[in-house]
């Protein structure tokens, strides 16, 4: 096992053995962020695949003034972020009906909801909403550099976060009747 | 109603922020190879394989030309002299030198073989150089029948590798370099001497499967269609143009919202206490239970995608049987999208609300290089017709859609039918 800093001299060098374990070491973490961006399995796939490529190429401009993760992280969270601007080809205006979903969840059903269950529920969200909500309540971006980064306004920012609460909420309402 | 948005975003980022989840293998294998595309491992091996392939043709076009130079200048004879035979004599002598395997002494003979033969450039009068050559062992040539003939092989200007200079003909056949290195000359001549070198023209069809490597294992199917002009005899360039045509699945998730039915229940009317047991008794009606439901569903349409094609090879022909030859061939073929032809979907459903369609099919990527290998056979209908077919075995070195980075290496296997119409 080598050291960070070792590791990340070897990895510039290209040796596949450090390429390997700078892979092992960080791959779990960033799929879990990957996960939470996708909509399913083979987009996560797709995402930290070309996050760690870029990971690699970049590892150049690492300058060490940050935590590697942290660094690793954010390449990872612009992939995704990218992914989905690509993948952007019809703009999701599905509205959610307010009369019928918005009800608060009781405290006691969260604590049963597995982790499993909140990765479902982060997938089931339109792919906008999914977006925001993973970059300002996960990432902690703010709705001016959501904005920016996905070139909308902050009203429409503020706005798809509200509701992707609101469709978790239903969601956690609907998993709440299940449950009993 | 907050406190519930804040208990639910507390609880997804207490949970999530430092969830892990294990990645498929395939992911590190496609990262790796990618690393090694970039890398100078993999520079070193193209520089390497274009080095081969420049030294190769260089050797392959120098003896052809120094074919057609001897057969420009068959006036030329040599004169059976003294020292004619006294260079014979030592020829066989360097034979025998050679095959008691004292280097050193073959060197020295070889070079003073060399000078010899250079001094007796210009020599004047005309005898059969059959006479001279006979006296010599002839390599008959495997695998180039125009050469059976050796009348046509002059010792003094034909060029051999440095080694063998001055050797030709007189080692035993395991020891005779020229002999392998007449593999690269490959271009056979006929008895006159004249090159019986081909041009042809060739138009091939090439039903191909693809298998993407997909989580699905998807399998795709599309026809090539090629025009080539082919160069060379034994050893054979091949290069042209054509077109692909590829199916391929548009993918479109569907989103929608619905009144519907989710359950009944029991709606309570009236109760009464039951005088003997004390207990309530309710009288009760069967409700049904509506509310706007979210449906999700999926459909395929089939989208077509043309490629313009150029494809590239060398090959070399392996064995002949009379009408019959077996041919190997490798080299590559750089496509570039042309044309894609995508339909979509109309979705309709009266019942239905907030219909939102999302295109999921992959983008194509517009270009992209694959290798192909096949071992082919072809038949001589006619002087100038050869029909031909190859199991082709391609390798793409790119994924073919632009953003679906497929874990494993997109591959096929076709099947290429061609008519081949030789020029001379």
């Amino acid at each position: 096992m080598y050291s960070e800093a070792e590791l990340i001299g070897r990895c510039l060098k290209n040796e596949p053995k450090a390429q390997a374990q700078f892979y092992k070491l960080f791959a779990p973490k960033m799929y879990g962020v990957c996960f939470r961006f996708a909509k399913n399995k083979m987009e996560a796939d797709d995402i930290l695949q070309e996050g760690f490529i870029k990971v690699f190429f970049n590892l150049k401009s690492y300058r060490g003034d940050g935590a590697l993760e942290g660094w690793v992280r954010r390449t990872i969270v612009n992939t995704a972020i990218n992914y989905y601007k690509r993948n952007l080809k019809y703009q999701n205006d599905l509205e959610i009906e307010k009369a019928d979903t918005m009800h608060s969840a009781d405290n006691g059903i969260l604590d049963t909801i597995s982790v499993n269950d909140l990765i479902n529920l982060i997938h089931e969200l339109p792919v906008g909403y999914r977006m925001v909500f993973n970059l300002n309540v996960i990432e902690g971006y703010t709705h001016k550099e959501i904005a920016e980064i996905l070139n909308i306004s902050e009203n429409t920012s503020k706005s798809q976060l509200s509701r992707a609460r609101q469709s978790l909420q239903a969601k956690v309402n609907k998993l709440n009747t299940i449950v009993y | 109603m907050d406190e519930g948005f804040n208990n639910i975003e507390d609880l997804l980022k207490g949970t999530l922020d430092g969830y892990k989840k294990q990645p498929s293998p395939k992911v590190w294998k496609a990262v790796s190879l990618k690393l090694f595309f970039r890398s100078s491992l993999f520079y070193a091996s193209v520089f390497i394989l274009l080095v081969g392939i420049g030294t190769g043709s260089y050797f392959y076009f120098s003896v052809n030309n120094t074919i057609q130079e001897v057969n420009a200048n068959s006036d030329i004879l040599l004169k059976p002299t003294n020292e004619t035979d006294q260079l014979v004599s030592e020829s066989n002598t360097l034979k025998e030198t050679f095959e008691s395997g004292n280097e050193e002494q073959i060197i020295t003979n070889n070079t003073k073989l060399k000078d010899k033969i250079e001094n007796n450039e210009k020599i004047s009068e005309v005898p059969p150089a059959s006479e001279v050559l006979a006296k010599t062992q002839i390599n008959k040539y495997p695998g180039l029948p125009g050469l059976n003939s050796d009348d046509n092989i002059n010792p003094m200007t034909t060029i051999y590798p440095p080694f063998t200079y001055g050797m030709v003909n007189t080692l035993p056949e395991y020891l005779n370099l020229t002999s392998a290195y007449s593999g690269f000359n490959i271009v056979p001549k006929d008895d006159y001497g004249r090159l019986e070198a081909s041009f042809a023209l060739g138009a091939f069809i090439t039903p191909e499967l693809i298998f993407l490597n997909d989580e699905d294992n998807s399998k795709k199917s599309a026809i090539n269609i090629d025009v080539t002009g082919v160069y060379g005899n034994n050893l054979f360039f091949e290069a042209g143009i054509g077109v692909s045509i590829s199916e391929d699945d548009g993918k479109y998730d569907i989103k929608y919202s619905q009144y519907d039915s989710i359950g009944y229940f029991y709606q309570v009317n009236s109760f009464k206490i039951d005088p003997a047991s004390g207990q309530p008794v309710f009288k009760t009606t069967l409700e049904g239970l509506y509310d706007t439901v979210n449906y999700n569903t999926s459909e395929t349409v089939n989208n077509y995608y043309t490629y313009l094609r150029i494809p590239v090879y060398a090959g070399y022909k392996i064995r002949e049987f009379k009408r019959l030859s077996i041919f190997l061939k490798a080299g590559g073929i750089y496509s570039i999208l042309v044309k894609s032809i995508e339909p979509g979907i109309d979705y309709t459903n009266d019942n239905a609300t907030d219909i939102v369609i999302e295109d999921e099919t992959p983008n194509r990527i517009h270009s992209y290089f694959k290798l192909s290998a096949s071992l082919g056979l072809s038949y001589r209908l006619s002087n100038s017709f050869d029909l031909s077919v190859e199991p082709v075995y391609n390798y793409y070195m790119q994924p073919v859609y632009e953003r679906r980075l497929t874990n494993k290496a997109t591959w096929s296997i076709g099947l290429r039918f061609g008519l081949l119409y030789k020029i001379k």
